[in-house]
């Protein structure tokens, strides 16, 4: 890893106009996955002076700044009753308070990290990411956008909805990524079912989805079925940590015992 | 580049590249309780204090810190003298490489949580790996040492 400069930006603007002006200036989130890409960087932009740590609660939603950290989020009393808490088990899984008092917000969401416990949970809530200068876009686009993006994520907003959320993560041990991350969330407006580090990204199981949204009561055969959707119609892959077959049989698992928790709970 | 920032409660200025960790700042300055075990965000032997919250500071660049507080066990010598009687009465310790970063994250944690439950210490400490202990016996001297805390 190579840094020539360092540069504590002043504003968003200034931010932005370095970000245009060399191909290899980058911001820097709380840079705790920086070693791994070992990057060569002209000019590091840094943005903690531009208050971008802070967690705004409004009467429909939660406003994140890209430089708040995991463990500011995790601690934050209202996201530790979001969904009964399964936003606040998300992060808390991430190896420990040393590292979740470095890593933000903001690195992980733009990093679109495959094993990322954090995004398979989120994903599963109404989230808007804002950009500076001007733009808007849902996590699940974000994730889904392929190619270069210069624009810089300020914030997240969660747009809060009442209702119950399980998360999983199954990893050979504390410190270790995830095999498979599995989310469930269910509010007045149905079920919302993620799986991350399959080991691609983290994505909504939108045909399962649509299938258990569609019914009228929920039976052991209806959970079965939608179980059966999401490992037919996600896509798994293997890895050293685990093969196909077996983060299918893992998520199909879990996808089942999510759907029992957030139902019958 | 110059960056300036208070060790242990003294301002100091250090001149460091960009590209520097405070883990290699802060070794080079004779701060050798801060050890260098896995430098890749997972051992926590490294940890430190930062503004009072434990870090890795093989993960947190030194010029990003100006104005800050870093405190390391030099500065909080009889805060983690007490610590250390905890783990050995517990047997708790053996080769002691890991005790540093540990005490640090302790006493973060004491400041942080009332009432720790056994999974919030265990969530807390989960980053500060021992390869002597087998942890039971420093999670009992841990919850002794933060009961006769309060």
């Amino acid at each position: 890893m190579e840094i020539k400069n360092y540069h504590k930006a002043q504003s968003l603007d200034e931010a932005y106009q370095m970000l245009l002006q060399n191909p290899k200036n980058a911001i820097i989130g709380g840079g705790a996955w920086m070693k791994l890409s070992s990057p060569s960087i002209e000019t590091l932009i840094d943005l903690k002076d531009l208050q971008l740590d802070q967690i705004i609660e409004t009467q429909s939603s939660l406003e994140v700044g890209a430089m708040v950290t995991l463990q500011q989020l995790e601690t934050n009393p209202s996201i530790m009753k979001l969904g009964q808490g399964f936003i606040s088990k998300s992060l808390s899984v991430i190896l420990g308070a040393g590292f979740r008092n470095i890593a933000t917000i903001g690195g992980t969401v733009v990093g679109k990290y495959a094993f990322s416990d954090f995004l398979t949970a989120l994903l599963t809530l109404p989230v808007t990411l804002v950009f500076y200068p001007h733009k808007e876009m849902s996590l699940e686009a974000f994730l889904n956008h392929k190619g270069k993006f210069n624009d810089i994520l300020t914030h997240i907003i969660i747009h809060k909805q009442d209702g119950l959320g399980f998360f999983k993560k199954v990893a050979l041990t504390p410190l270790e990524l995830a095999i498979l991350n599995v989310a469930v969330f269910k509010s007045a407006q149905g079920y919302q079912i993620s799986i991350g580090s399959r080991p691609g990204g983290a994505i909504l199981a939108h045909e399962a989805i649509d299938y258990i949204n569609a019914q009228k009561e929920i039976t052991e055969s209806i959970i079965d079925q939608t179980s059966e959707i999401v490992i037919e119609t996600v896509k798994f892959g293997s890895s050293k940590a685990g093969s196909e077959d077996y983060r299918k049989a893992l998520a199909k698992a879990y996808v089942k015992r999510g759907i029992k928790e957030v139902t019958f709970k | 580049m110059k960056v300036e920032f208070f060790l242990n409660d003294r301002k100091r200025q250090f001149d460091v590249s960009p590209d520097e960790y405070l883990l290699e700042t802060l070794r080079k300055n004779h701060i050798t309780s801060v050890k260098n075990g896995c430098n890749e965000s997972t051992c926590g032997v490294c940890s430190v204090l930062l503004d009072g919250k434990p870090v890795l500071s093989c993960t947190v660049l030194t010029i990003r810190i100006e104005d800050q507080h870093v405190t390391t066990v030099e500065g909080l010598q009889d805060e983690v003298s007490h610590i250390s009687d905890y783990f050995g009465d517990e047997g708790a310790d053996q080769c002691g490489f890991c005790n540093s970063g540990l005490a640090l994250t302790i006493i973060a944690l004491k400041k942080e949580y009332k009432n720790p439950t056994d999974d919030d210490i265990k969530n807390y400490i989960v980053g500060n790996l021992c390869r002597c202990s087998g942890y039971q016996a420093q999670l009992k001297a841990i919850k002794r040492y933060l009961e006769a805390s309060k």
